[in-house]
């Protein structure tokens, strides 16, 4: 069965991009058909952070106005085996599609692929309506600061008035040593602030800036954030994984410690 | 010598051009002598009479009339005045007379608001009073940007999250955290209440008072807290109750005495 999963925040800049990238990535890695879908017209920026940007022919608006087929526009990443991008059009805006050819395109779509992965723009107008419109369920990103999670809670809202599927929440960016100082809220207080299930918690990485300028996606590299995003990844297909320490560091000692910890 | 009189004329009146400093028999004496000289011009007509350049006291001016009736047999009908003077005298007045009038008017009008006020707040009381009793639950948590609102009171089985709003006219009792806004009261009942199991507001409003959470209470709280080593959640928060009380809005621990203090009409 196909799922059609929309990555959105509400806030712009808090990693749903990234997220998209990488779940994909990741849920290729564990061999499932990906394709991942950029809905955010005009500043489009998928394609740069899978680093497919130099291979675009075709795009999103060509497919829905008729001007290709969908195969035409489908770029594969050679890296993996089954991961596929539907890149933006930079030149338009996001009056160039409407909800109802994003749900074809996504019905579409489900006949050759696992999963749809669509990474909505920020904001709530119409390329937020246009990235919903096809999706079964949904993955809300946010940081653990109180003017991301008012928008957070925002978009839940509008999700549970659309009658959305499912909806869970990854916090992104979170950074032990400044919970630990109460200077940041942890990852629980943002789960008493929007109530929904958490399906993941990233720590802020220094190695996805440098990713991101890479245009590869460090997910299942041996860095936190890597870590971090496989297993989300595996939670999406639906796997039971248990969530991270994120407290431990990757220090020799760290290790040593945690392993005193455990005994 | 100068004239102390000048007389101009056309077939509707005279102009009368008097000397200001001569006194009034002198100018008698030459209106006199003019006139008799001008009879024939003027003889049983009507005409209207203006008097320029000095100002005459009443009967000074009933006498010149007389005068210039019996002596040209001219009748005046109305006597025309345009001296700066007068005119400026006549604007105060008039002025005066105006503010008067307008503050009765206004006086009026005011005690007439007043009236009306009072009148118009007996059918809130009344709504009150009927659906005062009555209360609508609405089950689930208010997330930002979303709006409850009731014609009675309201109790909320759930959380308000910042950003969201519950309003009614009666009362609020939510079962749960109060972190967004809360107007209860919203006819202008300043005896209503709002009640939360988590009291943290970011705006209350209750009929015309309202009252914003400064937060610093809630940073010192933290502060304290870090000191200790405790986690602030660890605090259990208590049931609170926010009502008006000389003319502010008061945040108490939910209490039996309170409860039974509860004004509510």
């Amino acid at each position: 069965m196909s799922e059609v999963i929309v990555v959105t925040s509400g806030k712009g800049g808090v990693g749903k991009t990234t997220t998209t990238a990488n779940i994909g990535t990741g849920l290729a890695k564990l061999g499932h058909k990906v394709v991942l879908i950029d809905t955010d017209i005009g500043l489009r920026n998928l394609d740069v952070v899978m680093g497919l940007e130099n291979r675009i022919v075709y795009n999103l608006v060509d497919v829905v106005e008729g001007n290709c087929r969908i195969r035409q526009a489908l770029i594969k990443d050679k890296r993996y085996d089954g991961l596929y991008l539907l890149p933006s059009a930079q030149t338009r805006d996001k009056t160039a599609v409407t909800p109802e050819q994003m749900r074809k395109l996504t019905e579409e779509l489900r006949e050759e692929f696992d999963y749809i992965l669509l990474d909505c723009p920020a904001g709530i107008e119409q390329g937020f309506k246009n990235a919903i419109a096809g999706a079964d369920r949904a993955i809300v990103v946010t940081t653990p600061e109180v003017s991301a999670i008012r928008d957070a809670d925002r978009i839940i809202g509008l999700l549970e008035a659309e009658e959305m599927g499912r909806i869970d929440l990854i916090v992104n960016r979170i950074r032990m040593d400044m919970v630990k100082k109460k200077d940041m809220m942890s990852v629980e207080d943002v789960i008493d602030i929007l109530s929904v299930n958490i399906i993941g918690a990233v720590p802020d990485d220094e190695n996805i800036v440098i990713a991101t300028n890479n245009g590869e996606p460090l997910v299942g590299t041996n860095c936190k954030a890597g870590k971090a995003y496989m297993n989300i990844s595996r939670r999406v297909a639906g796997e039971e994984v248990e969530m991270m320490d994120l407290n431990a560091g990757n220090s020799i000692w760290d290790r040593l410690i945690a392993l005193f910890r455990k005994n | 010598m100068k004239q102390l009189v000048g007389i101009k004329g056309n077939p509707y009146g005279i102009t009368l051009r008097l000397n200001e400093n001569a006194p009034f028999e002198s100018i008698l004496e030459e209106l006199d002598v003019k006139l008799k000289s001008s009879t024939k011009f003027f003889r049983n007509a009507s005409v209207a009479l203006k008097i320029e350049n000095r100002m005459l006291s009443e009967e000074e001016e009933e006498i010149l009339i007389n005068h210039i009736e019996e002596i040209s047999g001219v009748q005046v009908a109305c006597i025309l005045d345009d001296s700066k003077e007068t005119t400026e005298y006549y604007q105060s007045m008039l002025q005066q007379a105006e503010e008067m009038k307008q503050e009765l008017l206004n006086s009026e009008a005011q005690q007439e608001q007043w009236d009306k006020e009072k009148v118009q707040e007996e059918p809130w009381m009344e709504a009150d009073r009927k659906e005062g009793n009555q209360g609508q639950f609405y089950k689930g948590t208010l997330r930002s940007g979303q709006v409850v609102e009731s014609e009675s009171s309201i109790i909320i089985l759930g959380d308000i999250n910042p950003g969201a709003k519950v309003v009614a006219r009666g009362n609020i009792v939510v079962l749960g955290s109060l972190k967004g806004y809360a107007f209860a009261g919203a006819g202008g009942n300043d005896t209503a209440f709002v009640v939360a199991l988590e009291m943290k507001p970011m705006q209350i409003r209750i009929g015309h008072y309202f009252g914003v959470e400064t937060g610093k209470r809630e940073r010192r709280r933290l502060l304290e807290s870090k000191k200790r080593g405790n986690h602030p959640k660890l605090f259990p928060s208590e049931p609170k109750i926010a009502f008006v009380s000389e003319e502010a809005i008061c945040i108490e621990p939910l209490s039996r005495d309170i409860m039974s203090d509860i004004r509510y009409t």
